[in-house]
């Protein structure tokens, strides 16, 4: 189980055989270069020679600074980087004419059987805050968010998704292709719900707004059911 | 007194930093404390006009940090009111015209000369937000009650927060108590919610700030308006005086039919 109470520090997970490097959206581009050294050398000698993800989430990376943290990170490290990930277009596009590797989903892995066929499923992870505005989480399993998810904040899980605060945001359950995963928010007020491959839309006239759910695939729709207890 | 460094951001443009920078930094310095307003909105500078000072000036922010000139030369001193100084934006120029390091340098050159720092800063999150927000020991983040302004807020304080600041407060700008009533406008809990800081006040939506900054004349230097004493109140909280919150009426509370209906409560 991985407990993430301090989000804009950069950490270093496992993933898949080797180490993802999770960056923080926060701090300026001037400032990524020290926080990489820095979540580097606290790692010690496990991450020398080692294959690693660099995960930038939702922040753009100018070129200038991608090969900066080649030159005075991972040279020096003889670190190989197995993917390039972040969610915003420009900087994939760019990441990609560098001839870099970026986050590409495998086919096996969008039909939803690569935890099942590959990998033993992730631990959970419990977000002990609110998500705000720009803010994004993803994560390769289950995500308990203890907080909100604000307009404008978006949490992808390959697993389900519960939130126990406000749904304003974006929640993308089974964002690998997962079907049987589910969705539950405390105080249900937004538009957009994905789960798998299906989208659903909703406004302020549905009975559930304001209300405690649950959202399920049934056949070929999300189904959402009003929670009592 | 030790100086206290505050940004007055927002995310989204035309909520009112430049008026509430303008109304805050009179408003302390009509209470005896020496006060800069710092314009770093590089390009499009509009401090000067709200304060009226606009003709005054000779050199800017870009020229202190390139050391064309010396810091108290580019200073601009209100006549109107002991201790109160504009440091105002280079037109010419753009947000890149600054780096964090130069900004740095120009905070620590201001700290210590006064008591505070006001610093408006520039619509969005790009270099001119973090250079603004550098050296900032508090923020005053400006929302209207209105869903975009919110959620850019939103924005706006989760960055903050990414980069350490713990003293952040919320004005709420141009509050329609009417528009509320009827269920047009978001209440000040509904933005208190989702955005989870404190609000140190909520400045109804007035003519006379219009007026006041065509006419380049903080409220606070002289007008009587609920704005005004929207701005006063902020001022005090600032101060850490226990003034209590209470929502302003604005438009409708105002005259004589106003105040025998609310009696009657009609």
């Amino acid at each position: 189980m991985i407990l993430m109470t301090d989000e804009f520090q950069a950490t270093l997970k496992g993933e898949r055989g080797c180490l993802r490097l999770v960056v923080p959206e926060g701090p300026p581009d001037g400032e990524l270069v020290p926080l990489i050294d820095r979540t580097l050398d606290d790692a010690g000698k496990i991450v020398d020679g080692a294959t690693i993800i660099l995960d930038f989430q939702g922040r753009p990376i100018p070129g200038g600074v991608v090969l900066e943290i080649m030159e005075k990170t991972l040279l020096p490290r003889r670190l190989t980087v197995r993917e390039w990930r972040t969610f915003d277009g420009k900087s994939q596009e760019m990441l990609k004419r560098m001839g870099l590797r970026t986050f590409e989903r495998d086919p096996l892995e969008k039909k939803g059987l690569a935890g099942f066929i590959k990998n033993p499923p992730s631990p959970a992870l419990i977000l002990q805050r609110s998500l705000r505005s720009g803010q994004k989480v993803e994560h390769d399993g289950d995500i308990i968010i203890i907080g909100n998810v604000n307009e404008g904040a978006e949490v992808y899980g390959t697993g389900s998704i519960c939130i126990l605060g406000r749904l304003c945001g974006l929640a993308h359950a089974g964002c690998s292709g997962d079907e049987s995963v589910l969705v539950v928010a405390g105080h249900f007020t937004t538009n957009q719900v994905r789960i798998g491959e299906k989208i659903c839309y909703h406004d302020s006239k549905a009975p559930w707004w304001g209300k405690t759910v649950r959202m399920v695939v049934k056949g070929d729709q999300i189904v959402v059911d009003e929670l009592a207890f | 007194m030790d100086t206290r460094i505050i940004v007055v951001t927002s995310g989204k443009g035309g909520v009112g930093k430049t008026t509430v920078t303008a109304n805050l930094s009179a408003c302390l310095a009509k209470q005896g404390y020496s006060v800069v307003a710092v314009d770093a909105d590089i390009g499009l500078r509009n401090l000067d006009v709200v304060m009226g000072l606009e003709n005054r000036i000779v050199y800017n922010l870009v020229d202190v940090v390139e050391n064309a000139c010396r810091l108290q030369q580019a200073l601009v001193r209100d006549k109107r009111v002991d201790n109160l100084y504009l440091l105002p934006a280079a037109q010419t120029r753009t947000k890149d015209a600054v780096t964090p390091d130069q900004m740095r340098y120009l905070c620590n050159s201001l700290r210590g000369s006064f008591d505070f720092v006001l610093i408006d800063s520039p619509a969005g999150i790009e270099s001119g937000f973090r250079n603004a927000a550098l050296c900032a020991d508090e923020a005053l983040v400006v929302a209207t009650p209105e869903v975009s302004s919110v959620r850019d807020a939103d924005r706006i304080i989760g960055l903050l927060e990414a980069d350490g600041k713990n003293s952040i407060n919320l004005i709420v700008n141009r509050f329609r108590q009417k528009m509320v009533d009827k269920g047009n406008m978001l209440d000040v809990n509904d933005v208190s919610e989702v955005l989870a800081v404190k609000i140190i006040g909520v400045v109804p939506e007035d003519d006379s700030v219009v007026i006041s900054s065509n006419k380049g004349e903080p409220l606070s230097l002289g007008l009587q308006s609920p704005a005004a004493k929207a701005f006063k109140d902020i001022t005090d909280r600032l101060l850490g005086k226990d003034v209590p919150l209470s929502l302003p009426q604005g438009e409708q509370g105002r005259g004589f039919l106003a105040g025998l209906m609310r009696m009657l409560r009609l």
